[in-house]
């Protein structure tokens, strides 16, 4: 099944490099033609992988960024009735396309079958998180977008133009927490504690603080487009944590 | 003094700067925790209650304690700038036509306030004992009137796969190899010497009493047989803390709809 995946993703990430390449060169209908194939791709290769391995995708190289792609493409898809995604279409394409090579670079097939897994907390932890990271990669482009605008016009960002990403960074949040909370139902049952003094549970509440940040933001940081900036710069941290 | 001026404590800028402390802080002791010395005092952290921790142990891991020290005050700040943020929000806000957005907002800062609060209260109320390794036969006594007995310790796979080497053991430790299931360890919860409730207890499948949970963490198998690590814990606020968690994600999922229908006009 292994096989089948990559062969379903090596033509869906060639169709969404296309897609975000020819994008800006006035042929938006074909490239939205495309990205909906290339998404398609995607699904029938999720599908499969989940055939093949029963459950909601861990980390691991393929399966990690096969989901976080599949999240992304999705969003892309999806989101226009609310958000405004002119300017960061080719954007998500190419991320998209860079995450489908680097699901197939990793080359070393699905996670093994650890015994942890079989439960849904602990399946719930990481696909939550996972699908967090596809959601926020959305954020931040839509974030740069803005950083970008109120740069070179050397305007303001307007509250209303900052609402879409920060609907979108609370979403991303949202599925953060919620994983957050699957993987303490985890610890609670598994080590009789819902907090542990690690490494990772410290990134976590830094990562869900940075998340709330640009939500939070100081009155002195609204202004010549900083605002667009620290969440850009914020989502992005996140992201490469989650990511790699 | 113009400080403490209680707009001051409520004013997103104290919000901004705590955040950005608070976030230094938890990623500086999430590189620290990779240091063996600083790492072992966060083990003991974990291993009792941090209450329990900061009395018996915390001297001999002065950075851990330095450390955390300044995490709690940073937290503090925080939280007294919320409860100010929520006073003034509730006095002066003009809630004209706008009642649900206001009591919605309200209720997101509370729930995340409370589950601070009850994160913190799990730090120092109830009891946590740190894992022991038993065998068949044993009685697990910790310096608590809770105590359990091991009757039984029934692993049904081949114990060569409890490999010592944590990566490896993701490798062996497959569900086609190991049964979450079959494998259990049979004991008695005992207070004051009476047996208040006998069970097996399987990974991720402790045995419960009201708050005292017998936790069953892994196997091990060495020169001395098949063991188990277990540990009791009793812990009055998970379940409060967990009612909270659910109530906050679900406010933020509310507000989050406001938010698009926003968008959608």
């Amino acid at each position: 099944m292994v096989e089948i995946v990559t062969i379903l993703l090596i033509p869906a990430s060639g169709i969404f490099l296309v897609s975000g390449i020819i994008h800006p060169l006035a042929q938006e209908r074909l490239s939205n033609a495309l990205a909906w194939v290339g998404a398609g791709l995607v699904a029938a290769a999720a599908f499969c992988g989940w055939l093949e391995i029963r459950r909601l995708p861990v980390y691991g190289q393929l399966e990690a960024n096969l989901h976080i792609a599949l999240t992304l493409a999705f969003c892309m898809a999806f989101s226009t009735r609310w958000i405004d995604t002119a300017g960061i279409r080719r954007w998500g394409r190419l991320l998209v396309a860079a995450l489908l090579i680097r699901a197939l670079a990793g080359n070393d097939g699905f996670t093994p079958d650890y015994f942890l897994y079989q439960f849904p907390s602990v399946q719930l932890f990481f696909a939550l998180r996972l699908t967090a990271g596809g959601v926020l990669i959305l954020a931040f482009l839509l974030y740069a977008r803005n950083w970008i605008r109120a740069v070179k016009s050397g305007r303001n960002n307007h509250a209303a133009d900052l609402r879409a990403a920060s609907c979108t960074l609370m979403l991303g949040a949202i599925l953060f927490l919620a994983s957050e909370f699957s993987g303490t139902l985890w610890c609670a049952v598994g080590y009789g504690d819902t907090w542990h003094w690690t490494s990772n549970f410290l990134k976590s509440a830094a990562i869900f603080l940075l998340l709330m940040f640009p939500l939070h933001a100081p009155r002195w940081l609204k202004e010549n487009g900083r605002l667009s900036g620290v969440g850009s710069l914020c989502t992005l941290a996140v992201i490469l944590e989650i990511v790699l | 003094m113009r400080l403490w001026r209680p707009d001051r404590l409520a004013s997103l800028d104290l919000t901004g700067w705590c955040l950005a402390g608070i976030i230094g802080w938890l990623i500086l002791g999430a590189q620290a925790a990779e240091i063996p010395s600083f790492k072992a005092g966060m083990s003991g952290m974990n291993a009792t209650l941090v209450i329990r921790w900061l009395f018996m142990d915390a001297l001999h891991h002065p950075w851990v304690l330095a450390w955390l020290v300044v995490l709690l005050m940073m937290s503090t700040v925080l939280a007294i700038n919320l409860a100010a943020c929520i006073w003034s929000r509730v006095a002066k806000t003009n809630r004209e036509g706008r009642m649900l957005r206001f009591w919605l907002f309200l209720c997101m800062h509370l729930l995340f306030g409370l589950i601070m609060g009850t994160h913190g209260l799990e730090m120092v109320l109830g009891e946590k004992h740190p894992w022991q390794t038993v065998h068949a036969g044993d009685v697990y006594r910790p310096d608590s009137r809770w105590h359990a007995t091991v009757h039984e310790i029934n692993f049904v796979n081949d114990p060569e796969i409890l490999n010592p080497d944590r990566g490896k053991r993701r490798q062996s430790m497959t569900r086609k190899h190991f049964s979450a299931q079959a494998n259990f360890v049979r004991v008695s919860l005992m207070h004051s010497d009476r047996v208040v409730k006998s069970d097996d207890i399987r990974i991720m499948d402790p045995l419960v009493h009201g708050n005292v949970q017998v936790v069953l963490r892994g196997f091990e198998y060495g020169a001395d047989g098949l063991s188990a690590r277990i540990r009791i814990v009793n812990a009055p606020f998970h379940s409060i803390f967990f009612t909270i968690y659910i109530l906050f994600i679900l406010s933020l999922i509310a507000w989050l709809l406001l938010c698009l229908l926003r968008l959608e006009r």
